[in-house]
């Protein structure tokens, strides 16, 4: 026994969407975090690293619950950091959406033909490129192009490594092994 | 583990996209095009990406520019000879109207021809 | 050492007084007669035509965002602020007021960009002042988001180590370990009282955000 149980949680709470929901939802938190302490050279603009959950949650959750997690990670995030009603909030809502559904789509369009690596970079550079568009109708002005070619490297930099961790774990965690069964099944 | 094939595609449709809006961001060629108008009053400049109709007052009264779909022209002077007026619309950068009466003038500027001097006039 | 109580320094002196601002705030208003009225003084505010008014109600928020005990950096602010009229000065609109270098600065990209700056930062403070961390959301999605941040005090507490060499092992360790006990969310506070007089303020304070975007649409 090193303290985990073999057996793990029971076998009921692996098909409760809600409760991964939860725990995906808690990491997002704490990668959020992570990334606030990172410095940036603009406070709104994110790494993305928070949605390295999201990522792995593409095979876990049905379309619905995936949706929902992320919600929860803009929603539980903005409480937190008491951005709920500011631009801030926008921002990451449209980034994670549009992230999350982009991610989705490619996923189920082109199923194990794309790994993690590609389905996380087509979801950076969207998500930052919806970003810098509203920040551009919001709060830059048209000079908001200029940011634009820095920002979208940096999605295929992060998207890239994010990829390439959610690849691995997914291949070689056991929690998500037994999460995607529960699903599977 | 490798990248699949279409991951590889992807990084490749990426790095394209970096470098095509680098190249329409940085290359100068983008830069808006601006009606800068100069009367009694001042310098105004006024991008030609949105419609607009501005009064610029001289020492006859006021000379209207209208900018209408990427085009610039005087609309109506208090001039007599309305040189302006019938010089029509100019859009493209180095390209100039004037009323020499109500001394008001008007230039494009920006995109590649920035630099250059002021040498395609349109009377 | 009693010396090194009768000689903190002045920045924990400050985060203590925040800390007691905090819990006077907390203390008086409900977390969602707080939102609820949050809300509508944003959207008063973004409808808010005049700058001068948005101005005013920004340096309210900024007050009401100290009493609230959060975190204020008016340096940042302000470097963000400038930012933001900085990008909007590089496309000139409008009768130029200025010249630095080539550089012309224009009347209504200068005001716009204020405006904007102004409309980002109120924004942010109006939040800040009236979203608290103990606002919970309604319904199962409400009790989702709670079960996430009972995970999440659980992330922050692990014991264990997570090492760059071995990372995903490790990472996979920690996520088996938060996830063995259900979420279980504890209603600690039970249904606290709060004076009728801080609803009568938030109502207040609300239709008098109302009034100046009202006035403005009648005079229209």
């Amino acid at each position: 026994m090193n303290g985990l149980s073999t057996q793990g949680p029971s076998e009921a709470r692996w098909r409760d969407k809600a409760d991964i929901v939860a725990l995906l939802g808690a990491f997002c938190f704490f990668l959020s975090a992570v990334e606030y302490m990172v410095p940036k050279p603009l406070p709104f603009m994110r790494l993305g690293i928070a949605n390295l959950p999201i990522l792995l949650a593409i095979d876990l959750l049905p379309l619905p619950w995936f949706l929902l997690l992320a919600v929860v990670k803009v929603v539980g995030m903005s409480v937190v950091s008491g951005s709920l009603f500011s631009y801030i909030a926008l921002f990451s809502l449209s980034g994670t959406m549009v992230a999350a559904m982009v991610m989705w789509g490619s996923r189920k369009l082109l199923g194990h033909q794309v790994s993690a690596i590609g389905v996380s970079i087509l979801g950076a550079m969207t998500s930052n490129a919806a970003q810098i568009l509203l920040a551009s109708v919001l709060v830059f002005g048209e000079a908001a192009r200029l940011i634009a070619p820095p920002f979208l490297a940096m999605g295929l930099l992060t998207g890239a490594v994010l990829g390439v961790f959610a690849e691995r774990f997914s291949r070689t965690s056991i929690w998500f092994a037994r999460a995607s069964g529960s699903h599977d099944a | 583990m490798r990248p699949k094939p279409v991951d590889l595609l992807i990084i490749l449709a990426a790095l394209v996209v970096i470098a095509m809006s680098s190249m329409a961001v940085y290359s100068g060629n983008s830069a808006t095009l601006r009606a800068v108008i100069t009367g009694s009053g001042g310098e105004w400049v006024f991008p030609l990406g949105a419609d607009r109709r501005i009064p610029v007052n001289g020492p006859l009264g006021t000379t209207w520019v209208e900018i209408h779909g990427k085009q610039v022209h005087v609309t109506d002077s208090p001039c007599l000879n309305k040189t302006c007026i019938a010089s029509g619309d100019i859009s493209a950068a180095g390209q100039w109207l004037a009323c020499l009466p109500n001394r008001v003038f008007v230039r494009i500027e920006g995109g590649a021809a920035d630099e250059r001097s002021v040498d395609a006039g349109a009377f | 050492m009693p010396e090194a109580n009768a000689s903190a320094s002045p920045r924990e002196k400050a985060a203590r007084r925040r800390g007691e601002r905090r819990e006077r705030y907390e203390a008086l208003f409900p977390p969602w007669a707080l939102a609820a009225s949050g809300l509508i003084v944003s959207l008063a505010f973004l409808f808010q035509p005049l700058l001068v008014t948005r101005a005013v109600m920004f340096l309210l928020f900024v007050l009401a965002a100290y009493f609230s005990g959060k975190r204020i950096a008016l340096s940042s602010t302000l470097l963000v602020g400038i930012g933001i009229v900085l990008a909007n000065l590089l496309v000139p609109i409008g009768r130029v007021i200025a010249r630095v270098g080539p550089f012309r600065i224009t009347e209504t990209a200068l005001m716009e960009g204020i405006g904007k700056a102004i409309t980002f930062e109120g924004l942010l403070y109006a939040s800040k002042a009236c979203i608290l961390p103990s606002l919970r959301l309604p319904g199962r999605f409400g009790s989702i988001v709670a079960a996430a941040f009972v995970y999440y005090d659980r992330i922050i507490e692990y014991k264990g180590s997570v090492r760059p060499g071995s990372f995903i092992a490790d990472a996979d360790k920690l996520m088996l370990r938060v996830w063995e006990e259900p979420a279980t969310v504890r209603r600690i506070e039970a249904p606290a009282r709060y004076p009728g007089a801080a609803y009568f303020l938030l109502a207040a304070l609300s239709a008098a955000a109302l009034a100046p975007a009202l006035l403005a649409q009648l005079h229209a």
